[in-house]
């Protein structure tokens, strides 16, 4: 991963009553897409309002091209567009209205984009925004954010509440930006299977610490399942696997060193290729009883 | 920053004109009866002054301003900008409602003659000021809920303790109290008021010139409030 990119995120950490967030560091590079993933509360909105900042640090820096977004929150909100998890405008205004009022706050607005965006998304603007399904309202917000020649897009679990045919035609939206190779995608979500399809980066995330964050190409080739008879695993050392399930007649486990696990094992033991579902379920626990 | 302030008046959108229509002819109900009147101005201006902190809260879209280019100094200064034109625009209303009343009726018009003045308006705008003064700063730090929550528990004891140490002075000092001698504290009233008459201009000067320092000082406390809050 470069050493320096769009966004650099170092020691972050933030102190609630009942959650911390802690020692958060990524790197993302411009021009490419990184996807944010872990189970409900271990700390993916926490983060991206930090980087926002809507949210106040404890410790740790955020650089979004090279600025603080406490220090310089305008200039650095102006080149991200931001979609939340769930799209909070006014109700009671049609959608042309709700556009004219964020369009006046972005110097490089572009209505040109937008009512092509909203075009391609069937967004109806004479609607008011209370009147839209939860898939339109997110539609609008991200025609909004990608509106103002954003650079980096900050997308929280946009996809959501989406039916597939909009997950996918979002997803082929958001391959798009990134033909400028100038737009960097920040994208979290529990949905791994999108970021199977367009994310170079995966950053894993687990009670508000980092599990992983390395080049999604790297993940699936060195991640891998190995299944096994339960005698086989009684010859390895404990914590062997990053996440181990137990059956009655045998085991499946995560590795994250495939090659070392086939050099180790051999034919004894099947191993295949993990998906990002898998790496999620075995390393935040949720598919682990070890 | 005026964008901002559009966005407030905008959001309102359908229920503005739904308050101003009901507003106005309830306050040319009102026109006649000085105290109701009184009441009906100041609970009109404050709807306009404070509805749009409302608005935000219900529809939630604090965030989506928090997300764009602009800087929360200018947030909380557009919010104070909104909450002013507010008051001003309910007084304004009210003063030209009760004026154009009191044209059509002119025998009725003597009751609340002085409450039509542009003065007593100034006064009600200068406590409208000095509300806001206290509930902004209020509200930037703790949010809509709890802002207003305390809001009213301290207007609440403001009152409380203002009429008692009312009673105390006056008591102490020898003065007939309202209730015990009405009479006698009408006659003391009106003292007050001929005293206050010829130094009305600079009764009210002093009196908008400390709402405004109010304003201005409880300005910086929610600026500086808000920087500070996670949202």
């Amino acid at each position: 991963m470069e050493t320096s990119g769009i966004l650099e995120v170092r020691g972050l950490c933030k102190q609630y009553p009942d959650f911390q967030l802690a020692d958060v560091s990524f790197t993302l590079p411009r021009g490419y897409i990184m996807g944010l993933i872990g189970p409900n509360g271990a700390g993916k909105t926490t983060t991206l309002k930090l980087i926002l900042g809507a949210l106040r640090r404890d410790a740790g820096s955020i650089r979004a091209f090279g600025l603080d977004p406490v220090e310089a929150g305008v200039e650095v909100r102006s080149r991200i567009g931001f979609v939340h998890d769930e799209p909070r405008f006014y109700r009671s205004l049609t959608l042309t209205q709700n556009a004219a009022l964020v369009a006046r706050l972005y110097p490089s607005w572009n209505d040109d984009t937008f009512r092509r965006l909203s075009t391609a998304f069937e967004l109806s603007l004479d609607k008011r925004f209370g009147q839209l399904s939860h898939g339109n309202k997110t539609k609008f917000a991200l025609a909004l954010a990608l509106s103002h020649r954003a650079e980096l897009v900050v997308l929280d679990e946009p996809t959501s509440g989406l039916d597939p045919v909009f997950r996918r035609d979002l997803l082929d939206t958001l391959t798009e930006l990134l033909q400028d190779e100038r737009t960097s995608i920040l994208f979290s979500t529990h949905i791994t299977s999108d970021l199977e399809r367009i994310a170079d980066y995966i950053t894993l995330i687990q009670n508000g610490r980092i599990v992983f964050s390395e080049a999604k190409d790297r993940i699936l080739e060195n991640w891998a399942l190995v299944k096994g008879g339960l005698d086989q695993l009684e010859s390895l050392p404990p914590h062997y696997f990053r996440g181990l399930h137990r059956g009655a007649h045998g085991f499946e486990a995560l590795t994250d060193d495939a090659r070392e696990a086939r050099r180790r094992l051999g034919d004894s033991v099947v191993i295949e290729g993990a998906t990002l579902d898998d790496v999620v379920l075995y390393t935040t626990g949720s598919g682990s009883n070890v | 920053m005026f964008s901002l302030v559009w966005k407030d008046v905008a959001a309102a959108g359908r229920l503005l004109w739904i308050v101003l229509a009901v507003g106005a002819a309830q306050l040319a109900g009102m026109a006649f009866l000085p105290s109701t009147y009184v009441l009906g101005v100041l609970i009109f201006s404050a709807l306009l002054a404070f509805g749009s902190l409302a608005i935000e809260e219900y529809q939630r879209t604090e965030l989506l301003w928090i997300s764009v280019p602009v800087s929360r100094a200018q947030i909380v200064t557009a919010r104070y900008l909104t909450t002013i034109l507010g008051a001003v625009v309910g007084l304004a209303i009210g003063w030209a409602i009760a004026n154009w009343v009191a044209r059509l009726a002119p025998a009725a018009a003597e009751g609340p003659a002085a409450l039509l003045s542009l003065e007593a308006h100034v006064v009600l705008l200068a406590v409208l000021t000095l509300a806001a003064a206290v509930h902004l700063p209020l509200h930037f730090r703790l949010g809509a809920g709890r802002g207003l929550m305390s809001f009213v528990a301290i207007s609440l004891a403001g009152l409380i303790v203002v009429s008692l140490a009312t009673r105390l002075i006056l008591s102490a000092k020898g003065l007939p109290s309202p209730t015990t001698d009405p009479a006698a504290w009408r006659e003391l009233a009106v003292g007050w008021i001929q005293w206050a008459e010829p130094r009305l201009a600079l009764l009210l000067t002093l009196l908008v010139a400390f709402s405004a320092a109010m304003l201005a000082i409880s300005l910086v406390l929610s600026t500086r409030a808000y920087e500070t809050r996670d949202i």
